[in-house]
């Protein structure tokens, strides 16, 4: 089944209820854990990786609704770094599974310039198999410059590992002289995730029932409004969709001021920040010249330089990285290119 | 514009059905009488054997304002009597960190009337986070059994993991630790050490907001995240079925 699935035309009844809900706040960014291909494929006397399959056929549909909703950007978790402990049959059933949807996304340019998708794969994707890495990058590569929907793919992703990495990221940056220590922060730290370019998580939908996030945007769903729903994925529904989005009106407000207030708080921790620096400059200036009366006139103004200063860093710093990124990909699409043509 | 109002009565119908919903939820206080208090930590205990499984560390982020202490202390009270050895409680705003005093005292007294009919007594102790001195007192611990609450707010959530980076960038400065070890075992026992308690198992989100609002993200990787509508008068009963769920769930950890 390709990613454009044959339009289903919508009921009036459910084109009324989407014209209801569109009355009220529609969460500009969805993530689902996409949980319960296997118990299905079980239920209905399936092999494996049938459930697998009908579980991506699923996508595809939610990812129609989703955009006929108004939600532009959807985050799915499709393999766990976790999964790899799986078995080999089933690790290698899934690997076969994303070669080919990756390369029929490839065989589809027509339909994804039409719809403007932008597709972006997070995760370390240096554990997969070659040939997939090339694929993946191409696609990435290809739509990168599309803006009207955004899907994110988390692919060998966890979220523990992927805070690690942005740590790692800082702490080289440190270590290089490209940032100060001071400089690390919430903001920065969530700047160097492989969601860095994500707008906020408004709202994280599990199916299957579990009520766990089993390692998935730990960081981000800080201030997300949960929904767990009770349905395998492939018999999610477009009912279950808006039911969602009904329990994210709900909470949207509660949690939006949470968020707010947080940063606020982080705002108020920069200053901080800054005017410690500061001090530290001026008491280290008076060392040198051994002077007494200490400078405290205008330290405003030099907070606000300072300020300035480590912006202009921070920004260099986090440009530098996502330069790095986007090269890997690029890097890849070039092999990619050449092999084919050299076949 | 019509579409606005019909949207509208939705919520509201909708509001006036979890309404009901909590009201039948909290009728069962009036036969939850049943459990005299004479007997109550008889029935708590009882009831924790026929639970397939116990959390180890239960979180109870409060999503609801103006806190009764009362309240939350019997809740943790309870979770002890049940063997739960961690408790956290979170808010987001740090209100209940602030005021450990007020919730100390609280506990003492509901743990003087829950177990008013034992002999050996459980002793609670009370830490906040980010308090290592506290938390060293603590182990000094007398012989009899211990069950220890953590009062948590949002700048031990992330803001910890901030914290964690920076020293670990000391580290990496003074040559004592390679970037390349930054992974997710290592920062996790990192983190380990700096609050001593093992991840919640079990997650309880208090009030009416399906959020985490900041809770411990590095540590709610593996934790059911269940629900109970309010702290507010709240009954044994509706806490046992909280726990009732938690015993029926299962983890398959990515297999």
């Amino acid at each position: 089944m390709s990613w454009f699935p044959e339009r289903n035309n919508q009921t009036w009844l459910q084109k009324m209820c989407a014209g209801i809900l569109k009355a009220g706040p529609i969460p500009k960014h969805v993530a689902f854990i996409m949980d319960g291909n296997r118990r299905f494929a079980t239920k209905n006397s399936m092999d494996r990786a049938q459930g697998h399959l009908q579980g991506f056929n699923k996508l595809a549909e939610t990812l129609e609704w989703c955009l006929d909703l108004g939600i532009s950007e959807v985050t799915v978790y499709a393999f766990s770094i976790e999964n790899f402990k799986r078995s080999k049959d089933e690790v290698d059933c899934l690997m076969e599974l994303a070669r080919q949807k990756f390369s029929k996304l490839l065989h589809e340019k027509e339909m994804i310039e039409k719809h403007g998708i932008c597709i972006r794969v997070l995760g370390q994707l240096t554990l997969l198999p070659q040939d997939i890495q090339e694929t993946i990058a191409e696609a990435v590569c290809f739509t990168k410059h599309n803006t009207r929907a955004i899907l994110n793919v988390c692919f060998a992703y966890t979220a523990r590992d992927d805070i690690c990495t942005s740590m790692r990221e800082m702490t080289n940056g440190v270590k290089q002289g490209i940032i100060k220590q001071s400089d690390i922060n919430e903001e920065l730290l969530e700047k160097c995730l492989y969601t860095s370019q994500c707008r906020k998580v408004d709202l994280l939908i599990r199916t299957s029932g579990e009520v766990r996030l089993s390692d998935f945007l730990l960081w981000e769903s800080a201030y997300t409004c949960l929904a767990f729903v009770k349905v395998l994925w492939p018999e999610f529904s477009i009912w279950h969709l808006y039911a969602a989005v009904l329990h994210y009106q709900r909470n949207s407000q509660a949690v939006e001021v949470a968020r707010q207030n947080n940063q606020i708080e982080r705002e108020r921790l920069q200053r901080e920040s800054d005017h410690k620096c500061i001090l530290e400059e001026l008491e280290e200036q008076m060392q040198i010249k051994g002077d007494k009366s200490r400078d405290t006139s205008n330290i405003q103004s030099k907070v606000a330089q300072y300020a300035k200063i480590r912006n202009h860093r921070v920004q260099c710093f986090v440009d530098g990285l996502n330069r790095r990124r986007a090269q890997y990909f690029e890097k890849l699409t070039c092999n990619h290119s050449n092999q084919s043509s050299e076949s | 514009m019509i579409t606005a109002i019909i949207l509208r009565f939705l919520h509201y119908v909708i509001a006036l059905s979890v309404f009901m919903h909590d009201l039948i939820f909290s009728i069962p206080n009036l036969y939850g009488m049943v459990y005299s208090k004479k007997n109550l930590v008889a029935s708590i205990r009882s009831d924790a054997k026929l639970l397939k499984k116990l959390p180890m560390h239960v979180g109870l982020v409060m999503v609801e304002n103006n806190f009764s202490y009362r309240d939350i202390a019997n809740i943790i009270v309870w979770s002890v009597a049940m063997g739960i050895s961690y408790v956290s409680v979170y808010d987001i705003n740090g209100e209940i960190k602030r005021n450990s005093i007020l919730l100390q005292q609280q506990i003492e007294r509901s743990k003087e009337e829950t177990f008013a009919s034992e002999e050996s007594k459980f002793e609670i102790s009370l830490s906040v986070s980010n308090n290592k001195k506290n938390a060293a007192n603590n182990e000094e611990g007398s012989s009899s059994k211990q069950a220890r609450v953590h009062l948590v707010a949002a700048d031990d959530g992330r803001e910890n993991l901030v914290k964690a980076t920076h020293s670990f960038c000391e580290l990496v400065n003074n040559n004592q630790y390679l970037i390349e070890d930054i992974v997710p075992s290592s920062v996790d026992s990192h983190i380990q050490k700096i609050f001593q308690l093992p991840d919640p198992d079990l997650v309880i989100l208090v009030g009416h907001i399906d959020s985490l609002l900041g809770y411990l993200p590095w540590q709610i990787r593996l934790s059911e995240i269940l629900k109970l509508p309010s702290h507010k008068g709240v009954n044994y009963k509706a806490f046992l079925s909280v726990m009732n769920i938690y015993g029926k769930t299962e983890q398959r950890f990515g297999k």
